[in-house]
C-alpha cells in the first residue's frame, strides 16, 4: 500500500508544482503510510533472518553423491577424456571455491560419484538484507535531519566576516531541535565567470578563511566550516555608497547590501534619519540601445548607476552616475566611488547526511551482490553407466546458466586424439 | 559540432547500419567489426567535443544521444563473445533504436558546444550521468529482448509453451534488467546526493526525480514479481514493455513537460541569454 502510494505521489509529482507535493507528503495520513511501509520491512526482515542465516550457513555442495540428483541443468560432457583440472583452475579463476568430491556406491540409476563441485555466492542471500536495512538506515538519517537540520543563507560581501549568529543569517530553516552550527569564516574573494559576457554562469567561487585553514566555496562543492557545509549560490555587486550634506561632510557612509544583479534589477535602500528612499539599479557595461540602458555584458567595464530618489512620493532625482560622480538632490550629494562583489551563501548543518550515504552504500553493495554476484553452485559427476554430466544449481536464470554449463562442456572437452 | 566530429559521427553512424545488414545476412564476425569499428569512430567524435568543451558529452539533449548511442552499442558489442549466442538479434534490434536516437540528437537539438554552468561543474553530475547511460542500455537491450520475445511466440496458443530459443530472450532481458536496475540505483544515489549539495535536501518533488523513482519502482516491482510471484514469459514481457515506456520518458520527456517544471533540462536557448 505504501509502495503504491508513493508511486501515486510520485507520478503526482510530475503533474503538479513542488512545493503542493510538499504540503502533501507530509500529512499525517501520509506519514502513517511511510511508518506501515517501514513497519512492514522490520517484520519482513525479522521474519527472514534466521532463514537467511540458516540457507548461508546449509552448504548445497553435494557432499554424498546422491544429492547430485537434485541439481539441475545436467549437461553431458562429450567423451571421456574431459580436461577437469582446467576446468577447475577456470572456476577458481571465476570466484568459485573448488572442492574434491565424495564416491559412493552406485544404486541403480543413482548418480555414482562426485569427481568436484565448485560454488559461488553462499553468502549473497544476505545481500538481499543489506539492501532492505538500507531503507531503515535511510529512515534514520531522514528523522535525523528532520530533527536537527539547519540551513541559513547570508549575503555577504569580500571583507565580510560571518561568525554565526542568527541575526546574520538572512533567512534561516532550522528543525525543532537544530542548533545554530558552529560556523565562523571570513570572505577573501568572490569571483565570477559568465561565458561571452552573458548572464550564464561558468565559474562562481568564494575563498574563504577559517580556523581550519583557506577553502573554496562553490555551487557544486561544499567548504566545510566548523559544523556546517558552506556553498555559493548568487552573485551581486555591492556599492560603496557616500552622503555628502550642503557643507559638504560626509554624513554616511557604508557598503549597501542591494539585490541589483542582473543589470536591470533595481533595489532600494535609506540612509537612517533621512527621509529619502533611494532606488538604485547597476549596470557594469552600460551602453544606450534605443534609448534604453542595458548592459553590454556581465564584467564592469564601463559601471553606471541608475538612480531615482524619492522623497516621500515626490521624485527629486532621476538619473545616471558612473563611480566617482554625484547626484545631487535636497541639498544633499551621493556618490558610489567603489564596490565590492557579494554572494549568496548557503550555510547548511545535515546530521543525518552520513547516515544516508551510509544507508545508499549499504543498499547498493547490498543489491549487486544479490543480484550480480547470486549463488552459483556446480558439480561434475559421474553416473553408473560411466557418463560424466556436469550439473549446476543457481539462484537466477536457470536457463541461461544451463547454456554457460554447456558452453562449459564444450570448452573443457579433451581435443580429440 | 565541428565538421570533423560530424564526419566521425557520421561514419559511426554508416558502420553500425552497415552491421546490421551483415548480421542480417548472418556474417556475425564481420558485423561485430563493424560495431566496434563505430565505436571507435563514436568515441573519438565524442572524445573531440569533451576536448573542445571540457565536459563528457553528457549535457543536453544531443549530448545525451550520442551516450546513450555509444552505450547501447557498447553493450551490443560485450553481447557478441556471449554464450546465449544472441548478438545478431542485439544488433538487429537495438542499431535502429541507436541510429534514431542520433538521428533525433542530430536533427532536432542544438548541436553547438556550450560550456557548463555553475551547477553542473562537478564529477559528481559526469558519475550520475555515466551510471544513467549504464542503465539506460541494458533497460533498453531488455527491451528488445522482450519485444522479440513476444514476437518469437505471438502466434502460439497461450496453453503452448514458448520455444526453447524464446526461454533465453525471457531471461537474458530479465538478466539486463538486473544489471539496469543496479546502475540505475546508483545512478539515483549519486544524483540525490548532488541534489543535497545543490538545494541542501536530498529529495525534492522534482519531476526528474518523481519520474525516475517511478522508473525504479516498476523495475524494483518487476523483478519482486518475477523472483516471488513467478511473472514470467508472456506477463513479464508485456509488462516490461510498459514499465520501459515509463523509463524512456524519464530519460527523453522531460524537455516536453511545459518550461520551469525541472531544473533538469540541460538544452540551452542561447538567444534567450
Amino acid at each position: 500500500m505504501s509502495i503504491t502510494y508513493v508511486l501515486i505521489l510520485a507520478v503526482f509529482g510530475v503533474l503538479v508544482e513542488d512545493r503542493w507535493l510538499d504540503i502533501i507528503a507530509g500529512l499525517y495520513p501520509f506519514r502513517l503510510l511511510y511508518a506501515l511501509f517501514f513497519l512492514n520491512l522490520v517484520v519482513l526482515g525479522v521474519g527472514w533472518v534466521p532463514i537467511v542465516l540458516q540457507r548461508c550457513k546449509r552448504a548445497e555442495a553435494p557432499e554424498r553423491a546422491q544429492n547430485l540428483g537434485r541439481f539441475d541443468h545436467a549437461t553431458q560432457v562429450p567423451g571421456t577424456g574431459f580436461r577437469v583440472e582446467d576446468l577447475k583452475q577456470y572456476l577458481r579463476w571465476r570466484g568459485f571455491q573448488v572442492r574434491d568430491g565424495a564416491s559412493a556406491p552406485a544404486s541403480g540409476t543413482a548418480p555414482h560419484a562426485s569427481l568436484f563441485h565448485a560454488s559461488r555466492g553462499r553468502f549473497s542471500l544476505a545481500g538481499n538484507l543489506l539492501f532492505h536495512a538500507g531503507f531503515l538506515l535511510l529512515l534514520a538519517g531522514a528523522v535525523t535531519n528532520a530533527l536537527y537540520r539547519f540551513e541559513g543563507s547570508a549575503i555577504l560581501a569580500e571583507g565580510d566576516a560571518f561568525r554565526g549568529a542568527k541575526e546574520e543569517y538572512r533567512r534561516v530553516a532550522e528543525s525543532t531541535g537544530a542548533a545554530l552550527p558552529a560556523v565562523d569564516f571570513d570572505v577573501e574573494k568572490i569571483s565570477a565567470e559568465f561565458w561571452q559576457g552573458r548572464l550564464f554562469f561558468t565559474g562562481l567561487e568564494a575563498q574563504l578563511l577559517h580556523r581550519g585553514g583557506r577553502d573554496v566555496a562553490r555551487l557544486s562543492s561544499t567548504a566545510r566550516v566548523g559544523d556546517a557545509d558552506v556553498t555559493i549560490s548568487g552573485f551581486g555587486y555591492v556599492p560603496l555608497a557616500v552622503l555628502k550634506d550642503r557643507a559638504g561632510e560626509i554624513v554616511a557612509r557604508a557598503h549597501v547590501k542591494l539585490n541589483i544583479f542582473p543589470p536591470g534589477s533595481e533595489d532600494y535602500f535609506h540612509v537612517p534619519e533621512y527621509p529619502h528612499k533611494i532606488f538604485v539599479s547597476f549596470y557594469p557595461d552600460h551602453a544606450q540601445v534605443d534609448g534604453k540602458a542595458v548592459s553590454k555584458s556581465m564584467h564592469p567595464v564601463n559601471p553606471v548607476y541608475m538612480l531615482r530618489i524619492f522623497r516621500g512620493r515626490l521624485p527629486v532625482f532621476t538619473g545616471a552616475v558612473k563611480p566617482g560622480e554625484w547626484a545631487d538632490f535636497d541639498g544633499l550629494s551621493i556618490s558610489f566611488p567603489s564596490y565590492v562583489k557579494s554572494g549568496t551563501f548557503q550555510i547548511v548543518s545535515n546530521p543525518g547526511h552520513p547516515i544516508i550515504w551510509a544507508a545508499f552504500i549499504v543498499m547498493g553493495l547490498g543489491l549487486a551482490w544479490r543480484l550480480l554476484f547470486y549463488r552459483k553452485n556446480i558439480a561434475l559427476w559421474q553416473d553408473d553407466a560411466g557418463r560424466t554430466w556436469l550439473s549446476g544449481r543457481f539462484d537466477y536464470f536457470p536457463r541461461l546458466n544451463a547454456g554457460w554449463l554447456a558452453s562449459l562442456g564444450e570448452q573443457f572437452k579433451a581435443e580429440a586424439a | 559540432m565541428t565538421s570533423l566530429e560530424a564526419g566521425l559521427l557520421f561514419g559511426a553512424g554508416a558502420l553500425y547500419a552497415s552491421s546490421f545488414l551483415l548480421a542480417g545476412k548472418g556474417w556475425l564476425r564481420y558485423g561485430f567489426v563493424s560495431v566496434v569499428a563505430g565505436l571507435a569512430l563514436h568515441l573519438a567524435s565524442a572524445a573531440i567535443r569533451w576536448a573542445g568543451t571540457g565536459h563528457p558529452p553528457v549535457f543536453g539533449t544531443f549530448e545525451a544521444t550520442l551516450a546513450a548511442s555509444w552505450f547501447l552499442m557498447l553493450f551490443v558489442a560485450l553481447a557478441f563473445g556471449s554464450v546465449h549466442r544472441q548478438f545478431r538479434l542485439l544488433v538487429l534490434t537495438a542499431v535502429p533504436i541507436a541510429l534514431l536516437l542520433l538521428a533525433y540528437g542530430v536533427t532536432f537539438f542544438d548541436t553547438s558546444r556550450i560550456p557548463l554552468t555553475i551547477s553542473e561543474r562537478s564529477l559528481w553530475v559526469e558519475f550520475h550521468a555515466l551510471f544513467s547511460w549504464l542503465a539506460f542500455a541494458p533497460f533498453t537491450l531488455a527491451f528488445c529482448l522482450s519485444g522479440s520475445y513476444l514476437w518469437s511466440t505471438r502466434s502460439r496458443r497461450a496453453a503452448a509453451p514458448p520455444p526453447a530459443h524464446a526461454d533465453i530472450l525471457d531471461e537474458l532481458a530479465f538478466r539486463y534488467i538486473t544489471l539496469g536496475f543496479v546502475a540505475h540505483s546508483v545512478m539515483f544515489a549519486l544524483g540525490s546526493y548532488y541534489s543535497s549539495i545543490l538545494f541542501g535536501t536530498w529529495w525534492r518533488w522534482d519531476p526528474a526525480f518523481s519520474l525516475s523513482l517511478v522508473a525504479w519502482l516498476l523495475v524494483g516491482l518487476y523483478i519482486h514479481l518475477r523472483l516471488f510471484y513467478h511473472w514470467n514469459s508472456k506477463r513479464a514481457a508485456r509488462s516490461y514493455l510498459l514499465i520501459f515506456a515509463v523509463i524512456g520518458f524519464s530519460y527523453w520527456g522531460l524537455i516536453y513537460l511545459p518550461a520551469g517544471r525541472t531544473f533538469h533540462v540541460f538544452d540551452l536557448d542561447l538567444k534567450a541569454l
